[in-house]
């Protein structure tokens, strides 16, 4: 982009044979002290300037030595960024279009509001250039906020793994399907597979699959053309063709209704869609990453997903262990969260009692992540000085600790495997601490780690 | 001095882009002059090859410049010319607007020599 480290200046070439004509338009647009002009009595003498990459050229379609459409291509090949108006006698709207069509940004015919025109085109293109810059700087911003490792905050092995995974995930352009409870943050490492990955500065799109009107899901995602039902008063692009050359994040995959699934299905397939009510076929290209809460493959069995549908999107699988299976990136996490709240509400840095931690270790967040940030911030809240103790950390009423009996129907061996893997993560992988602790033999913890059960 | 009624110009467009810059008022005077006599010699030596399509081409190029300098006259006899049906030329007629033009623009010059 011209002269993106200096958002005063712009620079505009007026290439006018006619020198009155050139120098009156010249110093008509030098009423803007932002705008840098020059102008050019030849098509030539321009060229050999042109390595100034100007941000506007208003080029006069007929000059003596070249002809504006050639002139024009030759613009648009040097320094594509450039934007050209042509300022034209000429009222032939055939050569207009073409022009236009070959990347004028605007055709404007010399009469009496010919500077007037001109002075509203510039300051548009003026206007995009700025809007360009911003969006460039946030996408950056959005990329940096988006180093996983920062993002996505932990010790314990399963974090690793999963930023190897993301990583993996990142380099290619493969579907990924994330599983996880819910709050373990299945949408933070959609967008850091993202913003990490070749299309990072193009849209990333979510779509929460539960949150929308099954009436309604199937025009969100695929859009519709006017007149295709009642109250379509105007055309609306969908969530697949918003996420054209970047990603589309379906959560909640597995509470989309059947008779989508097979639309889906065959959008997937064929890479292509046609809006609702239309009869045009637009084509795909873009990552999908779907997310859930439920076991796909449960709900495939069950006859609730589709089978064909679940192999399509499967693509790399990611599964986010929920926080109580982690126990080691409590307090990573808690810390993280109490640094966070502190700096956006400038309040001074808070530390962790060793009962506050201990407190927050004994917990099993059935909310996981999410529900850690809120207590957390509560705590920061609660405290009187400059660290937490037990007292300000409050667990929701209605969630106790025991309350992990009633994050999902399992067998008591399941409950057991569960404990076992905690007290091991929490005391990273100390076999005889944990034994101990537990009351259990060491032998029979070392059968179940040989044979993968913990 | 030129009156208000046989004035063949208008220099409201030129002033209200000059904002007060008198200095550039002046010199787009001059240059505009230097432009009509340099263009009534390039079309008097094309009449005289019979080149009449490169008599228009140069009327053509020079009216937005009579537009600003408000010379009504003139854009009205180039709009004429440009109208004109140069496969089969009238020359005749086209003799009859050249002499006009010419006329008036040797009096547009005159007249903005003397302001």
């Amino acid at each position: 982009m011209p002269n993106p480290e200096n958002m005063t200046s712009f620079s505009i070439f007026i290439v006018e044979d006619e020198k009155f004509y050139g120098e009156y338009l010249k110093h008509y647009l030098s009423s803007n002290p932002d705008y840098e002009i020059r102008h050019f009595l030849t098509g030539k003498d321009f060229f050999d300037n042109l390595h100034k990459k100007p941000d506007v050229v208003t080029l006069d379609y007929s000059l003596p030595d070249m002809n504006g459409a050639a002139v024009l291509k030759k613009i648009r090949q040097l320094s594509p960024e450039t934007q050209v108006i042509i300022v034209s006698g000429q009222k032939d709207i055939l050569t207009a279009l073409d022009l236009i069509k070959d990347g004028a940004y605007d055709y404007i015919v010399k009469d009496q509001d010919t500077r007037t025109r001109l002075w509203n085109v510039i300051l548009r293109i003026l206007e995009n250039r700025t809007l360009k810059i911003q969006v460039e700087k946030l996408q950056e911003e959005v990329s940096t906020k988006y180093d996983f490792e920062k993002t996505i905050i932990g010790n314990s092995q399963a974090i690793k793994n999963i930023y190897a995974l993301i990583e993996k995930a990142s380099n290619t352009n493969i579907n990924v399907s994330i599983t996880g409870e819910t709050g373990t943050g299945k949408e933070v490492v959609a967008k850091a597979i993202h913003y990490n990955s070749a299309r990072r500065k193009k849209p990333f799109v979510a779509v929460n699959m539960s949150a929308i009107p099954r009436d309604l899901l199937e025009s969100e995602l695929f859009g519709y053309e006017k007149g295709a039902f009642t109250g379509a008063n105007t055309r609306k692009t969908g969530k697949f063709e918003e996420a054209t050359e970047g990603s589309l994040f379906l959560d909640e995959i597995g509470d989309m209704d059947l008779a989508l699934q097979a639309k889906l299905l065959r959008v997937i397939q064929e890479r292509e869609l046609v809006r609702i009510g239309g009869k045009e076929t637009i084509s795909l290209d873009l990552r999908l990453i779907v997310a859930t809460h439920r076991d796909l493959k449960e709900e495939v069995g069950k006859g609730n997903f589709r089978q064909d549908l679940f192999y399509r999107l499967l693509g790399l699988p990611i599964h986010l262990p929920p926080l109580r299976e982690r126990a080691t990136d409590i307090l990573v996490l808690a810390k993280h969260f109490a640094v966070g709240f502190c700096k956006e509400n400038n309040l001074p840095p808070i530390g962790f009692s060793s009962e506050g931690s201990e407190k927050l270790l004994r917990y099993t967040y059935p909310g996981n992540i999410r529900e850690l940030k809120a207590i957390i911030d509560l705590a920061v809240v609660m405290s009187n000085g400059s660290i937490l103790k037990p007292e300000d950390i409050i667990f929701s009423q209605t969630l106790q600790p025991t309350d992990f009996l009633n994050s999902g129907e399992m067998t008591l061996d399941e409950y057991n495997r569960m404990i076992i893997k905690s007290y091991l993560e929490k005391y990273k992988d100390d076999m005889v601490l944990v034994a101990e602790k537990l009351g259990i033999g060491k032998s029979t913890l070392y059968r179940m780690k040989q044979n993968n059960l913990i | 001095m030129n009156t208000e009624s046989n004035k063949l110009y208008d220099l409201k467009e030129l002033r209200l882009i000059a904002a007060g810059d008198d200095g550039f008022e002046t010199e787009m005077v001059n240059l505009f002059i230097d432009q009509v006599e340099s263009a009534l010699t390039d079309m008097k030596n094309q009449l005289e090859n019979g080149d009449y399509v490169e008599i228009k081409a140069i009327l053509h190029k020079m009216k937005p410049s009579f537009m600003v300098m408000g010379v009504v006259t003139v854009t009205e006899i180039i709009e004429k010319i440009e109208k004109m049906d140069f496969s089969a030329l009238d020359k005749s007629a086209f003799s009859d607007l050249w002499l006009k033009l010419e006329a008036v623009l040797r009096e547009v010059n005159y007249q903005l020599r003397n302001i």
